[in-house]
């Protein structure tokens, strides 16, 4: 065999050329493919300004191509912000991000972040079909910050590379936690002068406020703050401080316990009793020991003549308390927890005890948004003010575009990021000036203040009035019950100020 | 599977003379540098007959074919086709034979195209056609076909050109109202060029253009070139020699050119055996001639000439073939013969005998000196021991153990597979004297030198004698045929002459009588008498009587010269011995010479001191007699016994006590190192 080789590819000079050049093409190019293989990183792109960063399978980065990030529930919405994408011209448009964890592994945050970017979506298709060819177009993009935005420094650093054409990155939404890497992004984000506007954030400290006004320059938010919530949630239960009772969480640090704690013992001045104290482990989201500090608890409230108990804390110490309060002695008294929106957790929360609630526990918390909020019904005005039922069914209408099946609205999301990039593109096209095609990136940040009045934001959710902090001010906060099924059933909506804005909506003065 | 070739390694081995000449080595495993750069001798083997050189030729094609373009053409059997017509010469046979045979492809090698050679062909024979004979030229161009079949395999091999080629023709003799060669040649090439030819081969006409008088016109080339062959004598010689110059240039361009260049290894072979013949030399002289003035065909030429003193050859570089293992300078001077490596074959020695011998005979049922003497009978020349090897080894079990050269001889060798076991003596005598008579020569073979020679042929060759003296025709053959002429012998060659001698006591298969060897032997006997001369006594003994030498011998043994004497002895002993055909048992001669023979009567009137000293000397006489026929195996006890009698003799001796010493020594060691017996320098043998 060999020698049949030999004499048949290596015996003259010409097939010794020959064969020659063509083992060593085949040597080099497997040489060199291999040695490629060898040193160069493999490819860890996912898709145009998306890639994998070092130990991790997760797509982190922004597109705006249809690119799913791997998220089979993303595919669809991806696939139709690509399509409304590519249907724009060059120069003709300004970029908004939306910043969420979308490789998210908890199946809460994962439905959470596709309402959320089917509602801005429905915006985005709004803005550019529907509202009178207004200039510029708005291309949405996606920015993932990756599991527990841990991968949030690169998609950030991305972002803030696309302010210049053909982007033009303008503002930023999403923003959908409280974390402290969400915060530092948003930190990163208004120091490179790009507009924020914070959707489900509801964090006092990711907020300006009169303490320090220029924290995050250029961050709007659409949510109420915690403490606005906490007053709302005051206003809502004005009930005979003797017949309510605080529960808190000692550990301070943490900003929304805080602020809800301030807030409760703001409105229960005067309580007879003092706050039931617990205190959780430093991660909130761990069981902990907490459960045998609610029995006690539990045993405590049979002993007081409280009827409502204002909670101060996270989800899982609130799932523990309901638990503990649905085992408790006396059953006989009916009691109503109030707390903040992480009350909007337990819809979803296996371990919580279903049965605590048919125990004439009622479980009421202000939720972000709801879609029965602006609807009216036997029983149930529509307040006059403070938003519209108009706005509400051109909501329903363009979110209906972003999925073949209906888009569920239950838990709000999507409700608060269509109001959120309503907000972003109220303030691009405001700051673009006459005759031009697209506003500076320096004048979209300085739009808020003027959000108000007549340039108020009708929102789905609620107008859209921003302080001079940029947060806003009286948004409608509806107040839900948790039902047996897990759902949250709308109850009322209560006002932080305590009753709606006046038709101006201009916020007062802060003392 | 190669032959086992003994002696030839010079030649053949790795690095060899044929692969220093070829660039390869065998098969082609591995290339070897080129000895003599792009001028590559043209090498001729010489030797006489049997010497083994169609043998190496055929060898050097079994290990080349298919590797490199190759043709092996025997210049003695060029055989003319049946009804030829003019075109057909013995040059122009070869050369489509070799061209033929360079062309296909093989193992690895490309096919090789002669379009420059067919055109040619082509040309020269149309000669002579005319327009009733056109089966004739029918014939001569189908005869092409295979030739042109090297230019274009398909349309060379299907025959409608020829068709084509006697339409144009007959066109041409329409209009042509005296057709000359030239002419018809002319058509002939332009239709086959148009016919056979491819467009590029088309060129290859131009190649005519350098012929004389054609100005650079390749068509009035051919057209001078068919004229030239048709005036025949010294124009045709041209002619021919300007085709033997498109074969070496059909064979070139295969190694150049950016289409050929890279393609091939080695170097094209032509093998021309037996190259002294007419048709070898017109082969090899213009290759030569072209070479001198400068042309590197880069071809390898291997011939073989049985003629070493062939009138070619007179300028070229002569070698011996062990010489050429490693080197084989030939350096190029003026002469154009100085482009001729002479390469002298060698027998074979005795260690290649031996080897021959365990090759026939692995087991060694043979008698360990055989080879030995077969090797001093044949003088090692390869066929004779080839041939004598095969038959020990096809000898009857029962007569190995007991063989000799001359028993050998005797016997019968299968040659071919498909036909019977042929007799040894006269299957080798046919191949060392391919005469149709060999008769005379045998009958000469028994005398001694050219005078006894023409009187026996006078007396015993009557009838052959009607076109001059026999005796001299013989010599002349034998001598032409490169036989060696010696003293004592008219047939000096030892093989030939026992070969000549077996045929003379037994082709008549005469047994008891001999007549013919008695009477050959008697005419000499008579010849030489009627004083009992040594001559005279030789024949005694070949005729089987000994007992007149011995007396002679006894009586001459008291004479002065001593070393005479000695001489005598061995030129007595030295008759071929009437031998008995398929003789089982020791030989006779070996009994009387260790005196354990029957006694025999002694000549009346010997006293005590006499008859011992005529015993002696008859041991001693057939002592000698046995131990240098060359047909009989040397025997030690005898060779001793030898010493013993010449030592003892010696002391009888007055004056030559001291040679007769220095005999008995030196005798048995001649013997045994398988030498003729020595006697001291510059003694006469006394005869």
């Amino acid at each position: 065999m060999l020698e049949w080789l030999r004499r048949h590819l290596y015996w003259t000079p010409r097939q010794k050329l020959f064969t020659w050049i063509v083992v060593s093409a085949v040597v080099l190019g497997l040489g060199g493919f291999a040695i490629s293989q060898w040193n160069d990183p493999e490819d860890r792109s996912c898709a145009t300004g998306v890639e994998r960063p070092a130990g991790s399978d997760e797509c982190v980065g922004v597109n705006g191509d249809g690119h799913d990030f791997r998220v089979p529930d993303l595919t669809e919405i991806a696939d139709a912000i690509g399509r409304e994408n590519a249907t724009l011209k060059d120069g003709e448009y300004a970029t908004v991000a939306v910043l969420l964890p979308l490789t998210s592994a908890d199946a809460g945050m994962r439905t959470k972040v596709l309402h959320e970017i089917q509602g801005a979506y429905a915006y985005q298709y709004r803005a550019n079909h529907a509202s009178n060819s207004e200039t510029p177009k708005i291309r949405l993009v996606l920015a993932n910050t990756g599991k527990g935005n841990a991968h949030w420094r690169s998609t950030v650093d991305r972002l803030a590379a696309m302010t210049g054409a053909p982007h033009r990155l303008r503002a930023v939404s999403g923003v959908a936690t409280s974390s402290t890497e969400m915060r530092e992004a948003v930190t990163a984000l208004t120091g490179g002068g790009i507009a924020v506007v914070g959707t489900t954030i509801t964090a006092d400290d990711i907020a300006n406020g009169p303490g320090a006004p220029n924290r995050y320059p250029g961050l709007a938010r659409v949510s109420p703050t915690n403490s606005d919530e906490a007053k709302a949630l005051a206003h809502f239960g004005r009930v005979d401080a003797a017949k309510a009772l605080l529960v808190q969480d000692t550990r301070s640090g943490d900003h929304y316990t805080d602020t809800l704690k301030a807030a409760f013992t703001a409105s229960l001045k005067g309580a007879p009793y003092e706050p039931q104290l617990f205190t959780s482990p430093a991660d909130p989201t761990e069981e902990g020991t907490t459960a045998n500090t609610f029995r006690q608890i539990t045993h405590l409230i049979c002993d007081t003549r409280a009827e409502t108990v204002f909670f101060a804390g996270r989800h899982t110490q609130l799932r523990q308390f309901i638990n503990a309060l649905g085992s408790r002695g006396c059953t006989d008294r009916a009691f109503t927890i109030l707390t903040g929106d992480e009350g909007s957790y337990l819809g979803t929360d296996k371990l919580l005890d279903r049965n605590a609630l048919k125990a004439r526990l009622t479980v009421r918390y202000a939720a972000l948004a709801h879609p029965d909020a602006w609807q009216p019904a036997p029983g149930r005005p529509v307040p006059a003010t403070g938003g519209s039922t108009v706005a509400y069914s051109t909501f329903v209408t363009d979110v209906a575009r972003a999925s073949k099946k209906p888009v569920a609205l239950a838990d709000g999301q999507a409700i608060v990021a269509y109001d959120a990039m309503a907000t972003a593109v109220h303030a691009i096209r405001q700051a673009t000036p006459q005759g031009s095609r697209y506003p500076e990136l320096a004048d979209v940040v300085t739009q808020w203040p003027q959000v108000k009045g007549s340039l108020r934001v009708q929102g789905a959710g609620g107008w859209i009035c921003l302080d001079n902090y940029g947060n806003p001010y009286n948004k409608a906060v509806p107040i839900v019950e948790l039902a047996l099924d897990g759902t949250q059933r709308f109850v009322q909506i209560a006002w932080p100020e305590g009753k709606p804005p006046t038709t101006a909506c201009l916020p007062p003065k802060k003392q | 599977m190669d032959r086992e070739l003994y002696g030839r390694e010079a030649v053949l081995h790795e690095g060899g003379l044929a692969a220093r000449l070829v660039g390869l080595t065998r098969q082609g495993a591995a290339r070897v540098a080129y000895e003599h750069g792009d001028d590559p001798p043209v090498t001729v083997f010489t030797g006489g007959r049997g010497m083994g050189k169609t043998a190496l030729l055929k060898e050097v094609r079994n290990r080349y074919k298919g590797f490199t373009p190759l043709a092996l053409l025997d210049c003695a059997r060029v055989e003319p086709p049946a009804d030829h017509g003019p075109g057909w010469t013995p040059v122009t046979g070869a050369l489509a034979e070799l061209a033929v045979q360079l062309a296909p492809r093989g193992t690895v090698v490309r096919a090789v195209q002669f379009p420059r050679l067919s055109l040619g062909l082509v040309a020269v024979a149309s000669l002579a056609w005319s327009q009733e004979d056109d089966e004739r030229a029918r014939r001569d161009l189908q005869r092409l076909g295979p030739l042109l079949a090297t230019v274009d395999a398909t349309r060379g091999a299907a025959t409608n050109w020829v068709g084509k080629v006697l339409a144009k023709l007959a066109a041409t003799f329409a209009e042509a109202t005296a057709p000359l060669a030239g002419l018809l040649a002319e058509a002939t090439v332009e239709t086959v060029l148009e016919e056979v030819f491819s467009r590029f081969q088309r060129t290859s006409e131009s190649w005519y253009g350098g012929y004389r008088n054609a100005g650079g016109r390749g068509k009035a080339g051919l057209q001078q070139l068919a004229i030239d062959f048709e005036q025949g004598g010294e124009r045709r010689r041209e002619a021919e020699a300007f085709l033997v110059g498109a074969l070496t240039e059909d064979l070139f361009r295969a190694y150049t050119g950016i289409r050929q260049r890279g393609t091939r290894i080695g170097r094209p072979l032509l093998l021309l055996d037996n190259a002294h013949e007419p048709v070898g030399r017109q082969l090899v002289e213009p290759i030569l001639r072209a070479r001198a003035d400068g042309r590197r065909d880069r071809i390898v030429v291997l011939a073989t000439s049985r003629d070493r003193d062939h009138q070619g050859m007179r300028h070229a570089t002569r070698t011996r073939l062990p010489e050429t293992a490693h080197r084989a300078p030939c350096p190029r001077g003026t002469n154009i013969g100085s482009g001729l490596l002479a390469v002298e074959l060698t027998p074979l020695s005795a260690a290649q005998t031996r080897s021959v011998f365990d090759l026939h005979d692995p087991a060694g049922r043979t008698p360990a000196e055989l080879s030995r003497a077969v090797h001093r009978l044949t003088g090692g020349r390869p066929l004779g021991v080839a041939l004598l090897g095969r038959a020990a080894g096809e000898a009857p079990a029962a007569l190995r153990a007991t063989l000799t050269p001359g028993a050998l001889l005797d016997l019968t060798v299968e040659l071919r597979e498909d036909s019977p076991p042929v007799p040894v003596a006269p299957a080798l005598l046919g191949e060392l004297l391919p005469v149709p008579r060999p008769g005379p020569y045998a009958v000469l073979a028994a005398t001694h030198d050219e005078e006894s020679a023409r009187m026996l042929a006078h007396a015993r060759l009557q009838g052959e004698s009607l076109d001059g003296d026999v005796a001299l025709r013989v010599r002349d053959r034998l001598r032409a045929e490169n036989w060696p002429e010696g003293p004592g012998h008219f047939v000096a060659d030892p093989l030939l002459r026992a070969l000549l001698l077996h045929r003379l006591r037994f082709e008549d298969d005469d047994h008891p009588r001999y007549a013919a060897w008695r009477a050959v032997h008697e005419t000499l006997h008579r010849h030489y008498g009627p004083d009992p001369g040594p001559y005279r006594l030789h024949h005694d003994l070949a005729l089987g009587r000994t007992e007149l030498a011995v007396v002679h011998l006894r009586l001459s043994f008291t004479g002065p010269d001593i070393l005479g004497w000695l001489g005598q002895l061995r030129f007595v002993a030295a008759a071929p011995y009437p031998r008995e055909r398929h003789a089982t048992g020791p030989d006779p001669r070996r009994a009387v010479a260790l005196g354990q023979g029957p006694a025999t009567a002694l000549p009346d009137g010997l006293d005590a001191d006499s008859t011992e000293l005529h015993l002696s000397v008859r041991r001693l006489l057939h002592a000698v007699w046995l131990l240098t026929d060359p047909l009989a195996l040397p025997d030690d006890e005898v060779a001793d016994r030898l010493g013993h009698e010449l030592r003892r003799l010696s002391g009888r001796h007055l004056t030559g006590s001291g040679p007769l010493w220095d005999a008995a020594t030196h005798w048995p060691r001649d013997i045994r190192s398988w030498r003729g017996l020595s006697l001291p320098p510059g003694s006469e043998d006394g005869v």
